[in-house]
């Protein structure tokens, strides 16, 4: 054999022993984070993935967990599993890292998988049970394992939400009645809240018994009380959206608001809407206009204020602070204009907007001398804070505000409508029939106001 | 030659194990030239068959040894490259049979010049900005009458109603029939006061994102010769998502069905045509979430009856069915347990055309999290009407973010197949399909074909034949879903058919 071919034998053999080493670990590094790109996407976001990825130790599993969890809150769910399965390279995953996987699977539609994670989780008896005693019974009704999901629900009954999908299930496999036991409980600890009267309306209407499910449905009509609906995973992932991107300098500006420090409050807002370029938060430009207003600083709010009409639309909200800005400004005529503009549409995010544009408006007239105006507005205004009355039930007050409103605006047919259905929920029948008259006077065919009449009919206080 | 290895060497900064490996091959190589040249001079017998055979053995071992170097280099350096993770969702081909070209549409985009004096200071500019892609609702419709299709689009954050006219070089041309709308959720066109001309019954939302408020109305756009003068028909109500209009109470004029949507409170009305432009409104069904309401004879008795889809946690099909007189029984036509499922839409069809009306079901809002991907129940129902209201449920069809359905002869053999639009899906891979098409092969629907992956976060759809060729062309609209991942795309895509592929 030459010298040769004795040295190419021996690399040879070094090279195999070399492969033999690497398959079996025994240098095999450790791999690397995926490729992490988030198409559009926000700025602040963007660095912080940045940032994370940077600090990332891949010898350590909590590390791998720390990145899925970011990319599985972030949307990058593949990325998100890739790191669970390095994690599970390096070690057994713990009850958290458990609980994690079957999320992350989860939220990919691998609910078998997940289903086998959450019930390792539910086994291991440990503090995270409950959480997976509740994700387990979810993604068994994603699965429509209606007798699996039944005894996971059971098994998992302290949250709201769970006893919800309890009821509902039992409502429609004809077990309306234990539904409602069911229900009763949740309304002694949480009486005003809408979902559960509501739900238990509808299983009195599976019952067949209408003029119960009718009390409920009404009832449910002016509660507004919501029944907390998020599960261990939502509150965590809302934590998220609070600790990276645009989301931590919000939360950071609310410290500082909290503290008293206004001029850092504005500073972190500022911060957040830089952060959250080239997209857009509506409520993040929105507060910080607010910030800038409260600190006399119009000038600076009108440019965001334009630039959330501009992006999302006109709305209600946007006006009245537009209007609070000329005001501001020292221009009331301009403030009046942009009040007006915002009684063109309804407040839904905000929705005392409704009643403090009408308000606004009526003190302006005021000032101006325009008397007409300023009664109409009055009027709407009252009408306006009837409305917010009867949504939390403080029916007292609604009849106090519809009653000054129709004093008001005695040719307005919604004004009567609301009085009269405020006075039937007080058991006033016959003030009820009177004010469902004045409205059917003024708009013939206003049909939830004959609904109304028609179940006042026939009795009397 | 050791000498030149050790040059080269210095002369690079932090050689890679990659550039060591081949360096030593380069070594080698020299070494088996002038190891060959000796032998060569030292030994000439040797020269012939031995020799070359010799040689080639030697050359075998370099290539291994090179071979198995390159290759260990690799899993070696493997650990410093970030690895790119394929989708592991399923991408459907596109098909043979049928392929489509895209064309964008913009939407106009200008404030009222009498709001602008409010929005910034004398001698300030505006900075012009872009507005959020929020398409709630395309259709194809010739509304001037004049066999020609337009496209007629809900524009929810330009507060708009547009109708896009085409132009005899096939371009569009914009229209804006109404604005400051707020939140138009749905457009229904319809002669409402039978005068002969098209008027349009707009849906207000009032708010695109959750809301229980009472911000919703009904709108009816009267034209006027042109013109469109608004008028509500129906306000002091949740959020509004679907109007249609039918006879419902037999009397002859048009009477109108109303989907309030709401949030966690909704329901269906039906609006009682009293002539002189009034209508008496009635409740149907106190559900929240419901979507749309086609009207169709469905137990074919010779009256037109409701349906809608009862979304949010509920996700049930509801059938109400009519007396003739308005009167109306509600019947629960399916549901499911799994309320993650995220019903998105209903559309009526005879699918199997066997004189029934079917029901097409989009399943795959799930926009709960911020970032919602594809299930696997994702896709469409079809809720088949077996007659004397029994309705039989099956998933046809396979899309991530499923949200809107329509049925049509896509491929010209005579059967309807199926297409849908998809909301939300992994974006970050561009393979990824917005809008595929399944076909219908004898009553079975097994293969999906991708028609296209861009635009992104489609969420309504229609078919027609625009162009006259016979071959159904398609038309849907964005809604940009705030802070998900998803690449810049345009609001509105038309596509329009080619037939074969080449």
């Amino acid at each position: 054999m030459t010298r040769y071919r004795q040295l190419v034998l021996i690399l040879l053999a070094l090279e195999l022993l070399a492969a033999v080493a690497i398959r079996t670990s025994a240098f095999n590094r450790p791999a690397a984070l995926p490729v992490s790109e988030l198409g559009i996407q926000e700025d602040g976001l963007l660095a912080d993935m940045r940032q994370l990825e940077a600090s990332h130790d891949p010898a350590s599993p909590h590390s791998w967990l720390t990145m899925a969890d970011f990319y599985s809150t972030f949307g990058l769910l593949p990325q998100a599993e890739y790191c669970l399965q390095q994690a599970t390279l390096l070690g057994p995953l713990d009850e958290d890292g458990l609980m994690f996987q079957g999320i992350v699977l989860s939220r990919m539609g691998q609910l078998v998988q997940a289903q086998l994670s959450f019930q390792a989780v539910v086994d291991a008896a440990g503090e995270r049970q409950q959480d997976a005693r509740v994700e387990l019974a979810l993604v068994l009704l994603r699965q429509e394992d209606v007798a699996a999901a039944e005894t996971a629900l059971r098994a998992a009954q302290a949250e709201p939400l769970i006893k919800l999908a309890l009821a509902r299930l039992l409502i429609r496999t004809d077990r309306a009645e234990e539904a409602i036991q069911l229900l009763d409980q949740m309304l002694e600890r949480q009486p005003g809240a809408m979902c559960v009267i509501q739900l238990k309306g509808w299983a009195y209407e599976a019952l067949g018994n209408d003029r119960l499910a009718r009390q409920q449905a009404e009832l449910a009509q002016r509660h507004i009380q919501l029944t907390e609906m998020r599960t261990s995973t939502r509150l965590h992932e809302r934590a998220m959206h609070q600790r990276y991107g645009p989301g931590r300098y919000l939360v950071e500006s609310g410290r500082h608001e909290q503290a008293g420090d206004v001029a850092a409050t504005v500073a972190s807002m500022q911060a957040a809407v830089e952060a959250m370029k080239p997209l857009w938060r509506y409520h993040y430009a929105m507060r910080l206009a607010v910030l800038q207003l409260n600190q006399q600083q119009a000038q600076l709010a009108l440019p965001y204020l334009a630039a959330v009409i501009q992006v999302e639309g006109e709305s209600a909200e946007m006006w009245d602070l537009i209007g609070d800005a000329w005001q501001q400004l020292e221009d009331p005529q301009r403030a009046r204009k942009a009040w007006l503009e915002g009684t063109r549409y309804k407040a839904s995010k905000s929705i005392v907007v409704n009643q403090l544009l009408h308000q606004k408006l009526a003190e302006s007239y005021q000032l101006a001398g325009d008397k007409e105006q300023a009664d109409r507005h009055a009027g709407l205004a009252f009408f306006e804070r009837g409305r917010l009355a009867w949504r939390e039930n403080d029916v007292r007050q609604a009849l106090t505000s519809y009653t000054e409103a129709v004093g008001l605006l005695p040719e307005n047919a919604s004004c009567w409508f609301h009085l009269a259905e405020t006075r039937r929920a007080m058991n006033d029948r016959n003030g009820a029939r009177d004010a469902y008259q004045q409205c059917l006077e003024l708009a013939a065919e206003h049909g939830r106001a004959h609904l109304g009449l028609s179940l006042t009919a026939g009795s009397s206080n | 030659m050791p000498l030149e290895v050790r040059k080269l060497k210095r002369s690079l900064p932090e050689p890679t194990v990659v550039e060591i490996l081949s360096l030593s091959c380069k070594f080698l190589m020299n070494d088996t030239q002038s190891q060959a040249v000796r032998d060569d001079r030292e030994q000439p017998a040797r020269r012939g068959l031995g020799s070359s055979t010799s040689r080639i053995i030697d050359s075998f071992l370099l290539s291994l040894v090179v071979g198995l170097a390159v290759l260990l280099a690799g899993q070696w350096n493997a650990g410093d490259t970030r690895p790119r993770l394929d989708s592991p969702i399923e991408a459907h081909p596109r098909s043979t049979a049928v392929s489509w070209t895209r064309h964008s549409l913009q939407l106009p985009h200008q404030l009222d010049p009498q709001l602008l004096d409010l929005l910034v200071r004398p001698g300030d500019k505006l900075l012009p900005r872009e507005q959020e892609a929020r398409v709630t609702h395309v259709q194809f419709v010739d509304f001037w009458q004049r066999g020609q299709q337009d496209i007629l689009v809900c524009d929810a954050s330009g507060n708009q109603v547009v109708l896009y006219e085409r132009q005899q070089d096939e371009s569009w041309k914009a229209l804006v029939l109404a604005d400051r709308l707020q939140v138009p959720a749905h457009a229904t066109v319809v002669d409402l006061d039978q005068d002969g001309d098209n008027d349009v019954l707009v849906s207000i939302l009032g708010d695109i994102l959750p809301s229980d408020e009472l911000i919703g109305s009904v709108i009816l756009l009267e034209n006027q010769d042109g013109t469109f003068k608004q008028r509500t028909l129906l306000d002091d109500v949740r959020r509004v998502a679907d109007v249609q209009p039918a006879d419902l109470d037999g009397d002859g004029d048009i009477d109108l069905a109303v989907a309030v949507f709401g949030y966690a409170r909704g329901g269906i009305l039906w609006l009682e045509n009293r002539g002189e432009g009034q209508f008496r409104d009635h409740l149907v069904l106190d559900r929240p979430g419901v979507i749309h309401v086609p009207v169709a004879d469905y137990d074919g008795d010779g009256d037109l009856d409701l349906a809608t889809i009862v979304s949010q946690d509920e996700e049930e099909v509801w059938g109400l069915e009519n007396d003739g007189q308005g009167n109306f029984t509600p019947r629960l036509l399916y549901f499911t347990h799994n309320f993650d499922v995220g019903g998105g839409g209903l559309v009526k069809v005879d699918l199997d055309q066997d004189g029934k009306m079917d029901l097409l079901l989009s399943q795959g809002d799930n926009l709960e999290f911020g970032h919602g991907w594809p299930q696997p129940y994702h896709g469409c129902v079809w809720v088949r009407n077996l007659g004397n209201w029994n309705f039989s449920a099956d998933q046809i069809g396979s899309l991530g973010g499923s949200y809107a359905t329509r049925a049509g002869d896509m491929d010209q053999d005579g059967d309807l197949d199926v297409v849908m639009v998809s909301m939300s899906n992994d974006w970050t891979d561009p393979k990824n399909p917005t809008i595929v098409w399944v076909e219908n092969e004898q009553g079975k629907f097994t293969r999906t074909w991708t028609i296209d992956t861009r635009p992104v976060e489609l969420i309504t759809l229609d078919l027609a034949d625009i162009d006259g060729d016979g071959r159904l062309d398609l038309v849907a609209g964005r809604l940009r879903v705030p802070i998900t991942v998803a690449p810049a795309a345009a609001p509105i895509a038309v596509w329009t058919s080619k037939g074969a592929s080449p």
